[in-house]
């Protein structure tokens, strides 16, 4: 009996134990500071892939889109990006629509840049330096020469999370993306009077404006 | 009228010995009038336009505030600080009505008539003869270095330019861009700001577009400010800044059009989406380059838990 309880209490701690050290990985998991270079090496590659797809004359434009979703869905933490864009409304909303803003919110960015491909005229694209702050959180300044206008600064805000380097916002000249984006979304909700359904009515109305240009 | 102000002096050709000293004092005179009058205007059609945003502010009503018990909606609601939304957007699209028919298509005939050159040189005269001036906000910030920078700018480009129609100061190198100078801007707003005034009141300004208390004050006193203005024989003071104003906001806006059609394109509330780019935008300018490292704080909680983004992927595979 009393051999039995002590067994009990002994499985109890290990099972304490376990849990613990557990959560202490996947904390460790989830915060794991970037290493030095990594964060440049992957903005630099991104980039170096987006001058090589936008300067290919023998692609065509669905083609190019197509390659885009990749590199987005690859190198942007989209999601979380998602989310952030929505803000305060994600947690109103039930599983049916975030599901369905997901999806919109893929084809809203893919869509809105693919719009941007023709604009391309011989942009470089120059990895000025980098940083990585107390949390591990890395920031990659870039520059983008146009030939024969003024440079653009760009500065890319990178994390790791279960166990991917992705890119969460992305600042060009001081105004940064992912805020915008929220901006825009906030007031899109608050004119839909806080109507999740009618705002993803309004979402998707908006993705298809933006096909028909980009085609 | 403050206008016709004569010493009995002053225009009498009897002046003697004392000649000399009295056309310096009658200038002088002559020159504070002028200031005073440029003043007593910008101050007469201030208050002209105040009594219009009243009563138009009456006539549309204030922004709602959420209920208080929201604290989330509420919270969004200062963030956005523009307690005058209504009168805004009403204001915002009136400038879409002005732009469409006037600033943008005279911005295409000026980016289709002249050569890129000859409007980088337009682009850097006016931004030669707002140097000084920028100086001033400089040395008024504690910015000792792009103090420098602005003087070094402002002599170089006036006398190698010449007279400013060259930036050589900003060296035309892309190989290397951080050989030269380039320029830099700065405003009254902006200085007001490095002392410590809060913005405001998000406002958006007939004609002039977005802006918010502090920067509309600011652009009343910045006339005042850019030495250039005193220089300018005072008879041809105000024109001479409308000038200005009027060939930069060209400039800008030629170089601006299909950046802004994108972005009307791609955001589903306009109004909103400038209001928080022309927010960051200021907060930028202010930090003079050295803003904050993680723009988004609160993102980082935000991101932390999208376990349920991550939960509605699984049920998506």
């Amino acid at each position: 009996m009393r051999r039995r309880k002590f067994l009990g209490l002994c499985a109890l701690t290990l099972a304490v134990a376990v849990s613990a050290t557990d959560r202490a990985a996947m904390a460790e998991s989830r915060d794991r500071p970037l290493l030095p270079g990594e964060a440049r090496d992957m903005v630099k590659a991104l980039g170096d892939a987006a001058v090589t797809m936008l300067s290919n004359q023998q692609l065509s434009q669905p083609e190019k889109t197509r390659r885009f979703r990749h590199l987005l869905n690859q190198s942007f933490a989209l999601r979380g990006i998602a989310r952030f864009a929505l803000g305060r409304y994600w947690r109103r909303s039930d599983f049916a629509q975030r599901r369905r803003y997901l999806v919109l919110f893929e084809d809203y960015i893919v869509n809105s840049y693919a719009a941007r491909f023709g604009n391309y005229s011989g942009e470089s694209f120059i990895v000025v330096d980098e940083s990585i702050d107390q949390r591990g959180w890395a920031t990659v300044k870039t520059r983008i020469q146009r030939p024969g206008g003024e440079p653009v600064e760009v500065i890319w805000h990178l994390r790791e999370r279960l166990g991917a380097v992705r890119i969460v916002d992305v600042v060009v000249e001081g105004i940064s993306m992912s805020l915008t984006q929220r901006s825009d979304f906030a007031a899109a909700v608050r004119t839909a009077g806080g109507d999740m359904d009618a705002f993803l009515d309004t979402l998707e109305a908006k993705v298809r404006k933006i096909k028909g240009v980009a085609k | 009228m403050a206008g016709e102000w004569k010493h009995p002096r002053c225009d009498t050709e009897d002046l003697g010995y004392m000649r000399p000293f009295f056309k310096e004092i009658c200038g002088a005179m002559r020159d504070k009038l002028a200031m005073r009058e440029h003043f007593m205007t910008v101050r007469n059609s201030a208050k002209l336009a105040l009594a219009g945003v009243i009563a138009l502010a009456a006539l549309t009503g204030c922004a709602t505030p959420p209920p208080a018990s929201d604290k989330e909606a509420m919270a969004a609601f200062n963030e956005d600080n523009d307690p005058l939304e209504p009168l805004n957007r009403y204001f915002f699209e009136v400038n879409r009505g002005i732009d469409h028919l006037l600033l943008r298509p005279v911005s295409e005939i000026y980016r289709g008539a002249l050569p890129e050159g000859v409007r980088n040189s337009v682009r850097s005269v006016v931004n030669n003869l707002e140097t000084p001036g920028i100086f001033v906000h400089d040395i008024l910030q504690g910015e000792v270095e792009r103090a420098s920078d602005s003087f070094g700018r402002f002599t170089t480009n006036t006398v190698f330019g010449p007279a400013g129609l060259n930036d050589i100061a900003a060296g035309d190198n892309p190989k290397n861009p951080d050989a030269g100078i380039p320029f830099h801007g700065e405003d009254t707003g902006q200085t007001l700001a490095v002392w410590g005034a809060g913005p405001g009141p998000y406002l958006m300004l007939p004609f002039y577009g977005p802006s918010n208390v502090r920067d509309t004050l600011g652009m009343a006193i910045n006339f005042y400010i850019n030495p250039i203005n005193y220089i300018v024989p005072n008879e041809h003071r105000t024109g001479f800044a409308t000038a200005r104003t009027v060939v930069k906001g060209i400039d800008t806006r030629s170089r601006s059009i299909e950046t802004f059609d994108e972005i009307e394109r791609g955001s589903i509330d306009f109004y909103a989406t400038v209001r928080s780019l022309y927010r960051q935008y200021r907060a930028s300018q202010i930090a003079n380059g050295r803003g904050p490292k993680n723009p988004l704080p609160e993102m980082s909680e935000e991101l932390e838990e999208d376990n349920g983004a991550e939960r509605v992927s699984s049920v998506r595979k």
